[in-house]
């Protein structure tokens, strides 16, 4: 008995894990709004690029969905904010850790690199937030002029630094404890959350690359358009595929808790 | 009561070992996942700051008028957040007229909240440049569209949270039927989190909507009062923050209850 409820629950997470299309592009437009205007500027930007069609129409709408989206800027500010803390008290952890023989040197360092990476991204953001208020209004042009703490170019190196650690903890953090799920449910939901690493990897690289060019040209508009419509589109593939695989992961979670149930009723 | 005079001690260590996630983490997914709230958010904070006097402080001018400016960016950048959800609607009324089988008064409601966030996608857009071609004339009418609308789609909701409350009220968290539990004791402290959490985010819903329908009504009414709309708008934000918070620790305790079952 105990196998035939064992594969139900692999089922289960199975066929939850087949999220349709149309289910994910609903899920975007509720819980990752961006998305929704990324989509069309990157088309609007290749259409242009494809065809040279310097139309005043697409140029403006262009520029209407890139100050619309320069708005995420306070958004992910707000993110690194709010995530500082707990990331001071993990390195506060591994710092007394270590000065009580219960971490050793190189997690502490690693610790350290970490917590930097995260302040880098901060700043980063901040340099970021900090440009976008002219895009909230042009009137905040001043505003953001007495509160630029650092240039944009140092905003960029921070973020790649950021990115950089990132990457690093792809290749180096050992890999988190269990999810709690079943283990044949775990079985299914092993891969996609490899898929996922995968896709956060390609990720950050896109950041890094980004951040690494606005530094090199002076700026993210000196960017080559050819390669900053091939690196926005990378970026924002990542974080769709990515995006894809959380909501699998989710729906696999739900399907748990409702097959548990139902497993604990037949067993009744 | 604390959890130790319902469970014995053993119990308790078990239940101490599960915690929902931490309040930064619900607040970083919050911000991402409710962009449009995080905006409301911050132009309400703008808007209290914008009304501080003008002060000198450590040699720098605190200039009031700057909030003044932040508040209307911060609102334009909330109304454009409302396209994505009425793609989303536009994307379930498919799915309702097409299997044609959803109950009138619900169809309704999305309709109500597809014709608002699609006026307000408008306005956004006209804000952003991307359209250009709608004249005052009309906004004031669509916004009398919008206000109705509202007004219709947020009493159904209202009716709805009132409904499944009593729902909700009405489980008995002590009774676990006959399945077969690890510990019993355990699985009745969970379900109790569960049915407390699941209370409190439709209470939060409904402060949310009680706000909102205020809000609603005033617009249709009166007008703009500045004052009052801040202050509502603050409620209004509190309740869908905590709605978001505690309908994250609900699921988080429907699925330890789901694992307590053997």
């Amino acid at each position: 008995m105990s196998t035939i409820s064992l594969d139900c629950v692999e089922s289960a997470a199975l066929e939850s894990s087949n999220v349709t299309t149309w289910d994910f592009v609903k899920d975007i437009a509720g819980n990752r709004p961006y998305y929704v205007f990324e989509v069309p500027k990157i088309l609007i930007d290749v259409v242009s690029k494809t065809f040279s069609a310097a139309d005043a129409v697409l140029l403006t709408t262009s520029a209407g969905f890139e100050r619309i989206l320069s708005t995420e800027n306070f958004i992910t500010l707000f993110q690194d904010v709010v995530a500082l803390p707990a990331a001071g008290r993990s390195l506060a952890g591994k710092v007394t850790g270590y000065f009580s023989s219960s971490a050793s040197l190189t997690s502490m360092l690693d610790e350290i690199r970490r917590f930097s990476g995260r302040v880098a991204s901060t700043v980063g953001d901040y340099a970021l937030a900090v440009s976008s208020l002219k895009d909230l209004s042009p009137a905040l042009n001043a505003t953001a002029n007495k509160i630029k703490f650092f240039s944009e170019k140092t905003g960029y190196l921070c973020s790649a630094f950021g990115s950089g650690s990132r990457i690093v903890d792809y290749f180096y953090r050992e890999a988190e404890s269990s999810s709690g799920l079943a283990p044949s449910a775990e079985k299914v939901s092993k891969p996609i959350v490899d898929s996922k690493k995968l896709w956060d990897l390609s990720r950050d690289v896109s950041l890094l690359a980004i951040s690494v060019l606005s530094v090199a040209c002076g700026g993210h508009a000196a960017i080559p358009s050819t390669i900053s419509i091939a690196l926005s589109g990378s970026l924002l593939g990542s974080r769709l595929v990515s995006y894809y695989r959380d909501v699998q992961l989710r729906e696999i979670e739900k399907s748990q808790a409702k097959m548990v149930q139902a497993k604990a009723a037949f067993k009744k | 009561m604390s959890v130790v005079d319902v469970v014995g001690a053993s119990e308790e260590k078990l239940l101490n070992d599960l915690y929902p996630e931490s309040y930064d983490v619900k607040l970083t997914g919050f911000a991402e996942d409710k962009a449009k709230v995080f905006f409301e958010a911050f132009a309400n904070i703008s808007f209290y700051l914008g009304k501080l006097p003008q002060f000198s402080l450590f040699g720098s001018q605190y200039n009031p008028e700057s909030f003044v400016e932040a508040e209307k960016g911060f609102k334009n950048a909330k109304t454009i957040l409302s396209l994505p959800n009425a793609v989303k609607g536009a994307f379930s009324l498919y799915e309702t007229f097409c299997k044609g089988k959803a109950e009138f008064k619900k169809t309704l409601t999305d309709v109500c909240f597809f014709v608002g966030d699609s006026i307000d996608s408008i306005k956004g857009l006209k804000e952003y440049g991307v359209v250009t071609s709608v004249s005052k004339s009309t906004f004031e009418v669509l916004d009398k569209v919008k206000n109705l609308a509202g007004f219709i789609g947020i009493s159904k909701s209202i009716e709805d949270n009132i409904v499944e409350l009593s729902h909700l009220k009405k489980i008995d968290p002590s009774k676990i039927g006959a399945a077969p539990v690890k510990n019993r004791e355990v699985a009745k402290e969970i379900k109790k989190r569960w049915v407390v959490s699941e209370i409190k985010a439709k209470q939060c819903d409904l402060l949310k909507n009680i706000t909102g329908l205020a809000l609603v009504t005033l617009s249709m009414t009166i007008g703009y009062l500045p004052w009052t709309f801040a202050l509502l708008g603050s409620v209004s934000v509190g309740g869908k923050v905590m709605n978001y918070m505690h309908k994250n620790d609900a699921s988080f305790w429907h699925k330890k209850y789901a694992e307590t079952l053997k």
